[in-house]
């Protein structure tokens, strides 16, 4: 904002009348830390519940970018959502938009906001929000990550000191995977269930005193008397305590204690020695948090993924279902990542570290994927098999009912409809995705077929049928029924010699393909679809046209029923899953 | 349940006579409109394919007797030439040199080839000219007859042809043609040894005209069009076997505007249900049935040797090896 513009507004607000007397702060007032950011400010006063107080609005350089800055100074007490210097926290600075074309009424709104906030602290109407606030009002003179899973039971976790920073985790184990060869201590973690007090003053003024007390006073009498009977009798000089703190609006946040310097018991014992305490403030790091954050779904958290194939569309894949917070991920694929589809896989040209090079086992493409995930998401186990399926089925390796959920992203036919009888003939079995794409950005698909389980009687339609022709076809023809492309028609190219043949398709069209893919699981998973479903994109034909293919009768259906609604697809007379499942194979013409 | 359409598909791939395949008679028929052209002393004439090969409704007949019906529209009119048989005599004296036999019949001129005793082949010339409103007649008659006898009647050799194409589209036209085929060689096998028991090969196509309904379903996920020629034959056999009147009727949709099965005698319209019967029972069984082998056996026994047996899978062989043309 130029100065001659910023005088004007500031001239225009003062004129305005939302404050009473006011006037522009001076370039003294500006100077102090509290304006960092401001272009300007003016103060004036305002009647809040009977008493006047005196107000600055602030104009960030930014601004009507962004939200002007309310501060309410003369406060004798500390009110929620009103921070250091009496700034007041009156609305999210995100998902907002303001009337830039009239900035007047921008900061005359905020500053109602404000007022009405500041006016429901002075009532006490707000005092909940304390609790709201407390990770933001901890005072944290160090700082931890934590891995932690919030539980309900008070228990030992594990902390790696790191400099100044914790990391806090569940167990060795994890430690040991995130963080091999560190030393690790036990940590206390203290669930609370309830905090009905709200606090009566500042954290951040909080003692060693206060903070047990805060502790201690929200504990139930079972807790008090299980720390009592776990922590006494058991001399150390520190302790770490990482305190659970249920939200009144729901959700919970961490806030860490250190014990240092403790002598006689543990300061959370019915005898409590002497110690100094230091807040900690803690970042959640824990898959329950990052996945909710993250926009991932709870029934998918902890839940065991295979993924069959790790090309360009299975790159994507994997990396969407950790994201969207499965716990363990099987990725298996024979092939090393190979650099001329560097340009379209989600690894691009790793192997051109030398870093890398060194750390890994082998440049197989299960292996490299494995390096980047874990790199990513450190709470995420995978396990890299770098074999074929048939092997890895054939000898053990992968049990189909160890799973929750297969995404099968070969790209092979073949493969795909070995892997559905297999399925299909098991005792029990997940619900499976199979995608896969058409050349030239024509589109991608992807079927659900439903699992079943031991005693279950396995629901109708599987990925034969749809390369089963209808009942009434006069030429049964080998082809996909899902085909974008009209059948009988070759399209692959060569760049160099004989045996480099490939399909020419892009990155973009390798994302897509993956996203329908995973949202199919995704809702397997949480059981919205539970039968036989085809879900297809459909992209620009213009290239597949002017190369000289045709496409088929499907594509020309509208987006609406291919993406969105999705078909049923199964065949009545399916020769492996209709019945009777027998004589299926015997009978069927291919 | 048995798919019976791939075997119906290999079927009318046999018994299919298709004008474009059938080199030898095109090429005779253009060595006898070349004679005629040459040799002929009347008016100038368009030739014209008509019948069967025009509606494309043609099988290979069971004899091996072929026949070619082709269509002479003279340029000129009925009231230059006020007795037809004048103008078909012109026509015989323009291939008498040809060096087969040509007779001059009631309702065209034929030239009959043979091979020793056996027909093979033989092709009607029918002469057609228009009137003053350009509608084209058929000289009917032959020397001999009464005059009332030899008149040019209202008729138009490609007018069945364009009501066909305008009453079923594409496809469904194609699937029109198919059942009328597999009928006709029903009919050639059935009542060969029946003589003139069995109803004329435009009867069928008139029969369709008024019974056959498109049978045809669309594949909800490839979105393509089957066409279930087995069940549209068998309810057109059925609406036939259950018509109930005593007789058949099926007339023509253009001129003149007859019904073939009226030349059929009672007892010849008796013996033609009762086929009709047999034939509606063959195909509900050999749907029916639990395998390929049976409905075959009943099938074969119905439309002769020249249906797939059990032993014969279709000729149109599916690949085996395709190109996927999907990737991941």
């Amino acid at each position: 904002m130029t100065r001659p513009i910023l005088t004007e507004l500031l001239a225009e607000l003062c004129a305005a009348g939302i404050l009473e007397d006011a006037a522009p702060a001076g370039p003294e007032l500006l100077a102090q830390s509290w304006a960092n950011g401001l272009a300007g400010a003016f103060t004036g006063r305002a009647r809040v519940e009977g008493r006047e107080l005196r107000v600055r609005i602030g104009i960030p350089r930014r601004f009507p970018n962004v939200l002007p800055r309310i501060y309410v100074l003369d406060l004798d007490s500390r009110l929620p959502h009103v921070h250091k210097h009496g700034y007041v926290c009156y609305s999210e600075h995100d998902g907002v938009l303001l009337d830039r074309r009239d900035a007047v009424a921008v900061v005359a709104d905020a500053l109602r906001m404000a007022l009405e906030l500041v006016a429901s602290g002075l009532r006490g109407d707000n005092s909940a929000a304390f609790i709201e606030e407390l990770a933001l009002y901890w005072p944290g003179q160090a700082l931890a990550l934590s891995m932690v899973s919030p539980g309900e039971e008070i228990r030992w976790v594990c902390g790696v000191r790191m400099s100044q920073w914790w990391h806090l985790f569940d167990n060795r184990a994890q430690a040991n995977r995130v963080l091999p060869g560190l030393p690790a201590e036990q940590v206390l973690y203290v669930p609370l269930h309830e905090v009905t007090r709200p606090i009566d003053s500042t954290p951040s003024e909080w003692g060693t005193t206060e903070i047990t007390r805060f502790i201690k006073q929200n504990l139930t009498d079972a807790q008090r008397k299980s720390l009592h009977m776990q922590l006494r009798g058991k001399p150390r000089t520190s302790s770490f305590v990482v305190v659970r703190v249920p939200l009144p609006r729901g959700g919970q946040c961490l806030i860490g204690v250190e014990y240092l310097g403790i002598e006689g018991e543990h300061p959370l014992t019915r005898r409590p020695g002497t110690a100094g305490a230091q807040a900690i403030t803690v970042f959640r790091q824990d898959l329950d948090y990052l996945v909710a954050r993250g926009g991932g779904l709870a029934a998918v958290r902890r839940s065991r993924a295979l993924l069959i194939g790790c090309g360009a569309v299975g790159g994507h894949v994997a990396g969407e279902l950790a994201r969207a917070g499965v716990q363990a991920l099987t990725l298996v694929d024979p092939d090393e990542l190979r650099p001329e589809n560097a340009y379209r896989h989600v690894l691009g040209q790793p192997l051109a570290s030398d870093v890398l090079r060194a750390f890994l086992k082998s440049p197989a493409k299960v292996h490299l994927l494995n390096f980047e995930l874990k790199t990513h998401y450190p709470a995420l186990t995978v396990e890299p098999v770098a074999a074929a399926i048939e092997q890895a089925i054939e000898a053990g390796t992968i049990r189909l009912a160890d799973f929750d959920i297969v995404v099968a992203a070969t790209g092979d036919p073949n493969v795909d409809r070995w892997l559905n009888e297999i399925a299909l003939d098991a005792a029990e079995a997940p619900p499976i995705v199979y995608t896969w794409l058409e050349p030239l950005g024509l589109g991608g698909h992807a079927a659900l077929i439903a699992g079943h389980g031991p005693k279950q009687p396995r629901p109708a339609g599987c990925l034969d049928c749809l390369f089963t022709p209808a009942q009434e076809e006069r030429a049964p023809a080998l082809c996909n029924r899902a085909a974008f492309a009209a059948p009988g028609q070759a399209v692959t190219r060569e760049l160099a010699a004989c045996g480099n043949a490939f399909t020419p398709f892009g990155s973009l069209d390798a994302t897509r393909t993956a996203e329908l893919a995973v949202r199919l699981a995704l809702q397997a998973m949480t059981g919205e679809h539970r039968g036989a479903l085809l879900r297809s994109w459909k992209g620009d034909p213009a290239a597949f046209r002017t190369a000289g293919y045709r496409t088929s009768p499907r594509f020309e259906e509208p987006v609406e029923r291919l993406e969105h609604a999705g078909e049923v697809f199964s065949q009545p007379h399916c020769p492996v899953c209709a019945p009777p499942f027998m004589s299926r194979r015997a009978a069927a013409p291919g | 349940m048995t798919n019976i359409n791939p075997y119906l598909a290999t079927f009318d791939e046999t018994i299919k006579l298709d004008w474009d395949r059938t080199g030898v008679l095109r090429e005779r028929r253009n060595v006898i409109l070349e004679h005629l052209r040459a040799r002929l002393d009347g008016p100038s004439f368009d030739p014209c394919n008509q019948g069967s090969y025009d509606l494309r409704t043609g099988v290979h007949p069971l004899s091996g007797d072929y026949d070619i019906d082709v269509a002479l529209r003279f340029n000129t009119t009925i009231d230059e030439w006020p007795d037809p048989v004048a103008l078909k005599q012109r026509v015989l004296a323009g291939l008498e040199d040809l060096g087969s036999s040509v007779r001059l019949r009631r309702p065209c001129v034929t030239v009959f080839y043979r091979r020793g005793d056996e027909p093979l082949y033989h092709v009607d010339l029918a002469v057609y000219a228009r009137d003053a409103h350009e509608r084209l007649h058929i000289a009917c008659g032959k020397p001999g007859d009464r005059p009332d006898m030899r008149i040019w009647q209202p008729s138009d050799p490609q007018a069945l042809g364009a009501f066909i194409d305008g009453r079923f589209k594409d496809q469904d036209r194609v699937q029109f043609r198919r059942v009328v085929r597999v009928l006709k060689r029903w009919k050639d096998e059935r009542f060969s040894s029946e003589g003139e028991a069995a109803p004329r090969g435009i009867a069928l196509t008139a029969a369709a005209l008024k019974w056959f309904r498109v049978e045809r379903r669309q594949d909800p996920v490839d979105m393509r069009f089957h066409y279930d020629d087995a069940a549209a034959l068998l309810a057109m056999v059925k609406a036939m076997h259950e018509y109930p009147e005593r007789r058949l009727k099926a007339k023509l949709p253009v001129a003149p505007g007859n019904d073939p099965f009226e030349r059929m005698t009672e007892r010849q319209m008796e013996i033609f249900r009762e086929e009709l019967e047999r034939l509606e029972r063959a195909l509900t069984t050999a749907l029916g049935s639990p395998d390929r082998d049976g409905a075959c056996d009943v099938l074969r026994r119905v439309f002769g040797d020249d249906f797939p047996g059990p032993e014969g899978k279709p000729t149109r062989k599916r690949s085996a090896i395709v190109a996927s043309g999907s990737a991941a």
